[in-house]
């Protein structure tokens, strides 16, 4: 299973960058709710491919298993 | 990589001990001394019977401004040498901070206030994530390190 990670920047000004590694789909929307409510709005959001995929596992019939 | 999330903090300023706190910390950490914690007893702070002094004030735009009173005012003070520093929450929630000083321009003030009050913000949004996110999301934090240009940057795990 690969971990999930959150890398958190916050400046000298107080901005505050985040980047969510390992979420997928929902969960990374959830995630990013949380920091909203901890931190403030966002400002920016940029979703990468692993944003796209779904957490679901899928069920595979290899052929010869049948027999 | 899932996605990568700008966000501009919001300090909430209906919770002032935190506010104070964090105030503490940074302050504390450049060599301030604490003079105040109280509003009412503001009559009797450093900043005042002082005429020679410059003074600016300046407003935190991304405090948590409320329509409605929230409480009654209040501020901490710090001082170092002949520099007073005051962070203050008024009774709607909006945060100043007030920099006087007697050896210094209006503009060396300014700039020392905006430097202060990013700084507080920093330790305020630490303050947050170390203690809140930890507890709301389940994550440890598993590191933490200081740059050059005094960025805080914090990694968080999870395996569920």
């Amino acid at each position: 299973m690969t971990p999930k990670e959150i890398e958190i920047e916050i400046t000298k000004d107080g901005m505050v960058k985040t980047h969510l590694k390992g979420f997928k789909g929902e969960k990374c929307m959830e995630y990013a709710r949380i920091l909203e409510q901890l931190i403030g709005p966002a400002v920016s959001v940029e979703k990468t491919g692993e944003y796209y995929e779904t957490e679901t596992s899928i069920d595979v019939d290899v052929e010869g298993s049948r027999n | 990589m899932s996605a990568v999330i700008i966000l501009a903090p919001i300090v909430i300023a209906a919770a002032w001990p935190a506010i104070a706190a964090a105030a503490s910390a940074v302050m504390i950490s450049i060599g301030y001394s604490v003079a105040q914690t109280v509003a009412e007893t503001t009559k009797e702070t450093v900043l005042q019977g002082v005429n020679a002094r410059q003074t600016v004030e300046l407003e935190l735009k991304n405090s948590s401004e409320v329509g409605n009173s929230i409480g009654r005012e209040e501020e901490i003070t710090f001082t170092k040498d002949d520099i007073a520093v005051v962070f203050r929450r008024d009774v709607r929630g909006g945060l100043r901070v007030c920099v006087s000083g007697e050896n210094h321009s209006k503009s060396e003030l300014e700039e020392l206030g905006q430097e202060l009050a990013g700084k507080v913000i920093q330790q305020y949004v630490y303050n947050r994530v170390v203690n809140e996110l930890q507890k709301s999301s389940g994550m440890t934090m598993i590191e933490q390190e200081v740059d050059e240009d005094e960025t805080i940057r914090i990694k968080l795990r999870s395996w569920e």
